[in-house]
């Protein structure tokens, strides 16, 4: 028997069974159905983003600083100054796609540490380039960047630090520049005798002795007077000078401070004068006296537009003041990224384009250097804080 | 989601409610992209523009502050002390008997002395009052004061062509054989190109303004290396448009001078995009610097006053990822609303074509079943749309029709009631009339009979035989009319063949054949009478069949239906009988009309009946019931009542 006929009823109301199959499904269910297929299509929307978004190498810088308490107190305002760099290259791409990182280290100034440091961050990071300040830490960081063969950059103030080295660089002002800007100010202002009150550190023994013997150039004498690293009575040396007509100080910032107290304090009248530490913003308040005179980098002329924006910038992002410290230090992140962009980017290509010469301007000033320079230097110009504010002369 | 989504693509409507959303969202969404491509073409013609006016802008100010350092070299060179140093050195040459002789012997000493060094001659030349003063005035002054050294060296030259002043050792001390000397003696000027200075390795400008005394005689030159950079530096507009903003200046054949981030002094840029699309004096375009794409806009230097133009390029450049970043991240949206209206509105027409179509088709089906007479069921409908409206229509409608199908019914009833009593009145009529002519005739055959026996003439016995057989006819024909006057009588029923087989061969007689029944649950709608049809086919099969031995009731579906088969295993029926059989007037030579009584009871409800057997193996008679008047097995259910709600 045939089963696919259709049942003929005593009505024929054949097709009402059809329509009873194709009844469609009860109302909640298809309204769920709906919520899930709309649900489906948000997330999709939402994740492609996520997963479109293109991804990224990623390059290191690693800054290596001394501890707080080693004298040296502008660390957050390069780690600071140096992330905004990064930031704003990263913003866009970082170099080439290539995103930028930055590591910053403390160590003490020791041999022994500093390697153990060099050693962890070439195993956890191997950095495009090293950054660090003060000649201590260059002079120990010196060596191992060149058996690494990595770029080395210095913010330090002593010239000799690069001699026989490749790939160490050092970016500051140099102890030539400081005397002869302070020669100036000292023959703008009669200067014939000058005592030199100064720390026994390397900076500070070798603006001494360069400005003993280029004042003495001059026709100019002088009577220097050293105070340890760790003095902080510094009465008798400060005696010792008052005969002289200018008391020149010289030592790190952090001490600049005290000493020209002590020296105000002493009822000394002569002229005071010191190094471009004094031309930092948050020193014009310390600086006891009435008038002392600095040798300022063209960073704080307020007609220099590019860094003027710059620190207008710097300080609505971090709420404190910038130095030039910060900077350089600002410079150095576009400085690396300019030298990479563009090429590989690689510890190799850096030190070769580094070394093959360029033109860079900076914040601080355009940088012209020539191949085979490995210092870098920004040019200071004689200048006054008084009233708590910098004037160039 | 199959079945609602077969759903959908079961309904036509559905489909074209749902492709009709996803055109218009479609149609909306590439609006908005288009929308979006023109504001971004807007967008690059208006920066481009914009950054072309800062290039323009750029040049002019790289002109201007040439032609100025020109005119105050020029001005310096008219001090009462740089006037006063280069009379008395012109007189001092004039006074000379071979000045030319002298130049020479200077010239070679000075060309033979390295760049860095200086001979005692260039160091007092140097520090002689007017180098000084031209060093306070114009070299140390630029330095301290803006921190730039825009006069790399500053030179006064008498009218000799010797060297009488400097700030910075030159490369020879005779001038009077250079290019640029000849030209700045004809004109009174000379702006020379960009070079990279062979004694400094600065990248600069030589320009150089010539001197004239009181009377005004040819004195001398004082002449200038403008440091390029510094001069760029001073004068790039640093009004930063974008973050990514930056300037280049290109040399005509290709050679960077200039860069506000890191580059080489003169490094081979003919190959970039910024330097191949150059092809007006000014203009914009799109190109790629470091593989990230970047808007260009550029001018040439055009010059200012006296000065005709360097012959090099400005470029400023921004990267496009972030002067399209608003753009860009509108389109993002745009997209992700545009696929997320998409898929809504797929879903919402999907839901709304679904709804729809339940609805409509619950409308179509009870308008199905109104149209086969069922009225009972009505559309439930609670929406006030247009759905809504059709099914309260239809269920008026309905109720309309029910009234007039009941007034009509009532009327048949009426009629039919009034056919059947005057049915019944015939019917009564027909068997008083049939019974009292049977009667009569019942009477004549009695007389008959009593007459034959009464008469020895052969030919009276035959006329009396001839008028007895008439008689028997007549009474079979009032016997046979009154059996087809009940035929269709009555409403056909649903008959049950195998009872109505055995119950119509009840009676039949000595059977000495076998009887095989096998309509057992087959259900035919038929007329009453149709058991007859059976009784009937068993009769001609004992009188017409032989000697018979069996006969059958079988039956087996078709496509088109039911097939009922009656067979014995008689002599059968001659090929040119097979219809004639089923005449009203038979010319068979039987006198029996029950075969055209079974066809008459049979078609009463659409059956059909045909002997299809072969001579001489048994008669074999095929009645087809039509495919929805029969049923095998169980009866099937009566059909429900049903209410819809739309």
């Amino acid at each position: 028997m045939d089963d696919d006929k259709s049942a003929v009823h005593g009505d024929g109301n054949r097709s009402a069974a059809a329509l009873e199959r194709s009844r469609p499904t009860a109302p909640r269910r298809r309204r769920w159905i709906a919520l899930v297929i709309a649900a489906i299509s948000i997330i999709a929307v939402l994740s492609s983003a996520i997963l479109l978004a293109p991804s990224y190498d990623t390059v290191t810088i690693a800054v290596i600083l001394p501890f707080e308490d080693e004298a040296f107190s502008h660390s957050t305002e390069i780690e600071s100054a140096m992330t905004m760099a990064i930031d704003e290259l990263n913003k866009w791409g970082g170099i080439g796609n290539v995103r930028i990182e930055l590591t910053v280290e403390e160590t003490p100034v020791t041999p022994e540490a500093v390697s153990t440091l060099f050693e962890r961050l070439e195993n956890e990071h191997s950095p495009v380039a090293y950054v660090t300040v003060s000649c201590g830490l260059l002079s120990a960081l010196s060596p191992l960047a060149e058996a690494a063969s990595v770029p080395l950059i210095g913010m330090a103030s002593a010239t000799g630090l690069t001699e026989g080295y490749e790939w160490v660089y050092r970016y500051y002002t140099t102890v030539e520049s400081e005397v002869a800007s302070t020669i100036d100010i000292l023959q703008s202002l009669e200067v014939s005798s000058l005592g030199i009150l100064y720390t026994g550190s390397p900076h500070g023994c070798g603006i001494n002795d360069f400005m003993v013997e280029e004042f003495y150039a001059v026709g100019g004498t002088t009577d220097s007077q050293m105070c340890g690293l760790e003095e902080t009575d510094f009465t008798a040396e400060v005696a010792n000078l008052s005969h002289t007509e200018a008391i020149y100080v010289v030592s790190s910032c952090e001490f600049i401070v005290d000493m020209i107290s002590t020296v105000h304090a002493s009822g000394y009248t002569g002229h005071l004068l010191t190094a471009s530490c004094g031309s930092s913003p948050n020193m014009y308040d310390l600086l006891d006296a009435e008038v002392v005179y600095v040798s300022a980098p063209p960073l704080y002329k307020l007609e220099n537009q590019l860094a003027s924006a710059f620190i207008e910038r710097y300080e609505s992002i971090y709420a404190s003041p910038l130095t030039h410290h910060g900077a350089v230090a600002y410079d150095l992140v576009y400085l690396v990224h300019g030298l990479l962009e563009g090429h590989e980017v690689s510890r190799e290509a850096l030190g070769y384009h580094l070394s093959q010469g360029f033109v860079f301007s900076g914040v601080m000033g355009s940088l012209r250097i020539d191949p085979g320079v490995n210092d870098f230097e920004f040019p200071v110009y004689p200048a006054m804080v008084s009233e708590g504010m910098l004037s160039y002369l | 989601m199959t079945h609602s989504l077969g759903l959908v693509g079961r309904s036509k409507l559905g489909l074209k409610l749902a492709g009709s959303f996803l055109v218009l969202v479609i149609i909306l969404a590439m609006l908005a992209m288009f929308s979006i491509i023109e504001s971004q073409r807007a967008m690059i013609d208006s920066v481009g523009t914009d950054s072309m006016h800062t290039a323009e802008f750029t040049a002019h100010a790289l002109d201007v502050a040439i032609y100025q350092k020109y005119h105050e070299l020029w001005s310096t060179g008219y001090d009462e002390q740089v006037q006063y140093f280069i009379s008395t050195s012109n007189s001092e040459y004039d006074a000379m008997s071979d000045p030319q002789e002298y130049m020479d012997l200077i010239d070679s000493d000075w060309t033979d002395t390295p760049f860095d060094e200086r001979t005692p001659f260039m160091e007092g030349i140097v520090a002689n009052n007017v180098s000084v003063h031209l060093t306070e005035t114009l070299t140390e002054h630029y330095l301290e004061e803006h921190g730039l050294s825009i006069y790399s060296r500053v030179a006064l030259v008498n009218k000799y062509g010797a060297i009488i002043s400097m700030t910075e050792r030159t490369a020879d001390f005779r001038q009077d054989d250079k290019v640029w000397w000849s030209q700045v003696v004809e004109s009174g000027h000379y702006f020379g190109d960009a070079e990279v200075d062979p004694v400094t390795g600065t990248l600069g400008i030589r320009v150089c303004a010539k001197l004239i005394d009181p009377v005004g005689a040819f004195s001398g030159v004082i002449m200038a290396f403008l440091d390029l950079i510094a001069m760029a530096e001073n004068s790039v507009y640093f009004v930063e448009t974008y973050e990514t903003t930056e300037t280049h200046i290109v040399s005509s054949d290709g050679r960077l001078l200039f860069s506000n981030g890191v580059f080489q002094i003169l490094e081979d840029v003919s190959h970039e995009d910024y330097y191949v699309g150059v092809t007006e004096s000014s203009g914009y375009f799109i190109g790629y610097e470091n593989d990230r794409e970047r808007l260009f806009a550029y001018s040439h230097s055009l010059g200012y006053l006296r000065y005709d133009g360097g012959d090099w390029i400005i470029v400023v450049n921004h990267e496009t990822s972030e002067v399209f970043a608003d753009v860009r991240a509108l389109t993002w949206k745009i997209v992700a609303v545009s696929v997320t209206s998409i898929g809504a509105a797929v879903v919402a027409s999907g839901y709304f074509a679904v709804s729809l179509s339940r609805r409509i088709r619950v409308i179509a089906a009870a308008a199905g079943r109104f149209s086969v007479g069922d009225f009972g069921s009505s559309i439930e409908s609670r929406s006030s749309d247009e759905i809504g409206e059709l099914a309260r229509s239809l269920n008026n409608m309905a109720g309309e029709l029910q009234l007039l199908y009941g007034g009509l019914e009532s009327k048949v009833q009426e009629r039919t009631k009034e056919l059947e009593q005057a049915t019944k009145k015939l019917h009564l009529l027909g068997s008083i009339t049939r019974h009292d002519a049977l009667n009569q005739v019942t009477v004549i055959l009695g007389w008959l009979e009593v007459i034959g026996e009464t008469v020895d003439d052969k030919g009276t016995q035959e006329r009396l035989k001839k008028i007895k057989e008439a008689s028997l006819n007549l009474l079979k024909y009032m016997h046979f009319t009154g059996i087809y006057e009940r035929v269709g009588t009555k409403r056909p029923e649903w008959i049950e063949l195998g009872n109505a087989v055995s119950q119509s061969l009840f009676g039949l007689g000595p059977r000495e054949f076998e009887l095989r029944n096998v309509l057992s649950g087959v259900h035919v709608y038929g007329d009453l009478m149709l058991p007859k049809v059976f009784r009937n086919l068993a009769d001609n099969s004992i009188a017409h069949g032989g000697e018979i031995t069996s006969v059958s009731f079988t039956w087996r579906e078709v496509p088109d239906g039911l097939l009922i088969v009656y067979e014995d295993d008689g002599v059968g029926i001659p090929g040119d009988m097979k219809e004639k059989i089923f005449g009203r007037i038979p010319k068979t030579g039987r006198k029996s009309l029950g075969l055209y009584l079974s066809r008459e009871i049979l078609s009463i409800t659409g059956i059909s009946i045909a002997e299809t057997g072969e001579q001489g193996k048994g008669a074999r008679f095929e009645m087809h019931v039509p495919e929805d008047h029969y049923r095998i097995g169980e009866a099937a259910p009566p059909a429900k009542e049903e209410s819809e709600t739309v």
